[in-house]
């Protein structure tokens, strides 16, 4: 035994515990709160006004059959996915317009900021979580959520402008291990998005714009599909990072605000272990351009942590427990120009509400039950009157199942 | 990706100051272990958060040529040690205290090493602060003298002379072993 490595082993001790380093985090970010004096960019105000889209696959006033194939069930697994992208797309055709995407001023961009030490810190406690209960034979995972999105419809080929609409709806989702399941939708009062909407819709004819609920079945398979598989990605960030940006998960186009989204798409309605879930906010916390908002509320009026990536002035914010890291909310809002949106800066087109995710034993009896009512936000979503002649002054209007659209 | 603690230290200056808080991931584990080894971990977890307090104040001070904020955080932690022990009592090497943990299986070695930990704890006890801190940050925080420098706030030459002592200290101790004497120490120059 030399001296030097007897003095070296002298000095061995106990790692600390990450609960200690946590509260020490969390008195910096308070501290580092009280400093911050830059204009606050993020924190939500919801303007009640949602959008959301007639999805062409699924006929509206119908129940789908419940023998829907393999290709139907991935795609409404994925469907705020889909939802998403339309809105991209959309973006996309606008971009041409003219006005450049508004940037906020003293936005920082690059891992090394408010985001990426928030992100940071949800990683750490992702990975002191206890693993979830993965479903077993004959079990589901069940995740209840409420929603709301635009469906842009009525552009046709014979002539005649769209309207577009948000459209709150009730979500239940189990999902088998062997990738069977069911999903339950109940639709609210579709919203036309400003007056020019609706009197586009009129001038159409006035066509049905209401959904009426919706059950799906799926066989094995018919929910998981492959490439969304969670069980067999790397619990590296660094090698999750690759995988995401080289688009092996899943594809799409290059760059951050893709890397966010598939982040996100990872992070709904999935059974991901603490590692996985750490990992991907480590991967989020490397992304630049990601923003902190500090502390936002969600669509249910809930308290939590937002982050937020802002796309051809679209800002897509997610809202996390600090306490356990969980998803509890996002939403879509205009920011800025190019947005593809015909909507003044600040209108929300897309609020997501994640109201529980559990194991269970059984599918709900065919017919189907009624989905719980969801949940009375802690403050009343303000309306805006000015350009939005009907819309939705709450959650629990909007989603409350009717027949005839709102006058 | 990761960015340089300078860089993470610039940004918390220029208008984002919760950038500083993956220091905190970073460094927190080392700064932690340098209290845990001088005062025990229960006093540790006390000072932790005093330590980083202090360093988010005076981040300003942060020597910005410095990539690696380690030697200031020690040296923060140092000063934070020396106000807690001012109102508590006489310093001392925690991990030195006889009693303390045996990390050695082998029944010869330990039996060997039991015997030279009292050695150690008696040089150590010996030689002066400013010495023992010096040869403490090289041996167990694994900086370099230019690194001790700035963690004490003193000139590199002082830094080595002062380990150059608390090794020759170490090497003209008759009760060491002799064969463990002549090994030079890899930071040592």
């Amino acid at each position: 035994m030399d001296t030097m490595e007897l003095l070296e082993q002298l000095g061995c001790v106990e790692p600390v515990d990450q609960e200690v380093l946590a509260r020490t985090a969390d008195a910096l970010l308070e501290l580092a709160a009280a400093e911050d004096r830059r204009p606050t960019v993020g924190v939500t105000a919801p303007v009640g006004r949602v959008v959301r889209v007639i999805r062409g696959s699924v006929p509206a006033g119908g129940p789908v059959s419940p023998s829907a194939d393999r290709a139907d069930g991935a795609r409404h697994q994925r469907q705020r996915r889909w939802v998403a992208r339309a809105a991209a797309v959309a973006v996309l055709a606008a971009a041409g317009s003219g006005a450049g995407v508004l940037l906020e001023p003293g936005t920082p961009a690059g891992p090394g900021t408010a985001a990426a030490a928030v992100l940071k810190k949800l990683a750490h406690v992702a990975a002191d979580q206890p693993a979830p209960i993965v479903p077993g034979p004959g079990q589901y995972l069940y995740v209840d959520s409420v929603e709301a999105y635009t469906d842009t419809a009525g552009t046709s080929p014979s002539g005649g402008a769209g309207y577009t609409v948000l459209l709150p709806e009730n979500r239940q989702i189990w999902i088998a291990a062997n990738g069977s399941g069911r999903i339950l939708e109940t639709f609210g009062n579709p919203v036309f998005l400003s007056a020019q909407d609706r009197a586009n819709w009129e001038a159409a004819g006035r066509p049905p714009i209401q959904h009426a609920p919706t059950d799906m079945s799926f066989g094995p398979g018919g929910l998981v599909d492959g490439p969304t598989n969670l069980s067999n990605l790397p619990t590296n960030p660094s090698a999750l990072a690759a995988e995401i940006s080289s688009r092996k998960i899943e594809g799409g186009p290059p760059g951050p605000a893709e890397d966010f989204t598939q982040v996100a798409d990872m992070l709904r309605e999935t059974d991901a272990s603490p590692a996985l879930r750490s990992a991907l906010y480590q991967v989020a916390a490397g992304l630049p351009g990601v923003e902190a908002l500090g502390t936002v509320t969600d669509h249910s009026g809930r308290s939590g942590v937002g982050v937020a990536y802002v796309n051809k002035g679209l800002r897509h914010e997610l809202i996390f427990d600090p306490k356990t890291s969980a998803l509890l909310g996002e939403y879509y809002t205009i920011i800025g120009a190019g947005s593809g949106y015909d909507a003044p800066v600040g209108t929300v087109v897309g609020w997501e509400v994640y109201l529980q995710s559990s194991v269970v034993n059984s599918l709900p009896s065919a017919p189907a039950t009624a989905p719980s009512p969801p949940v009375a936000p802690a403050t009343p979503v303000p309306s805006n009157s000015a350009t939005s002649p009907n819309s939705a002054t709450s959650p629990n209007s909007a989603i409350s199942p009717t027949t005839t659209v709102a006058p | 990706m990761d960015d340089t603690d300078e860089q993470v230290v610039g940004w918390s200056e220029a208008g984002d100051p919760a950038a500083f808080v993956e220091l905190v991931w970073r460094h927190g584990p080392a700064v932690h272990a340098y209290l845990a080894r001088r005062t025990g971990r229960q006093d540790a977890d006390d000072l932790l958060g005093e330590v980083w307090l202090r360093a988010f104040k005076g981040r300003a001070g942060y020597d910005r040529r410095c990539p690696d904020a380690r030697p200031w955080l020690y040296g923060i932690a140092h000063n934070v040690l020396r106000a807690h022990w001012r109102h508590a009592s006489r310093p001392m090497v925690h991990t030195l205290e006889p009693g303390n943990s045996d990390a050695w299986s082998d029944v010869d070695v330990r039996l060997d090493a039991a015997a030279q930990r009292e050695t150690l704890r008696q040089i150590l006890a010996a030689l002066s602060e400013d010495e023992r801190e010096v040869l403490l940050l090289v041996v167990w925080e694994e900086l370099t003298p230019a690194e001790v420098s700035v963690a004490l706030g003193i000139p590199q030459g002082t830094a080595r002379s002062r380990l150059h002592r608390a090794l020759s200290t170490f090497r003209s101790n008759a009760a060491i072993n002799s064969s463990v004497l002549i090994r030079s120490y890899p930071k040592e120059v």
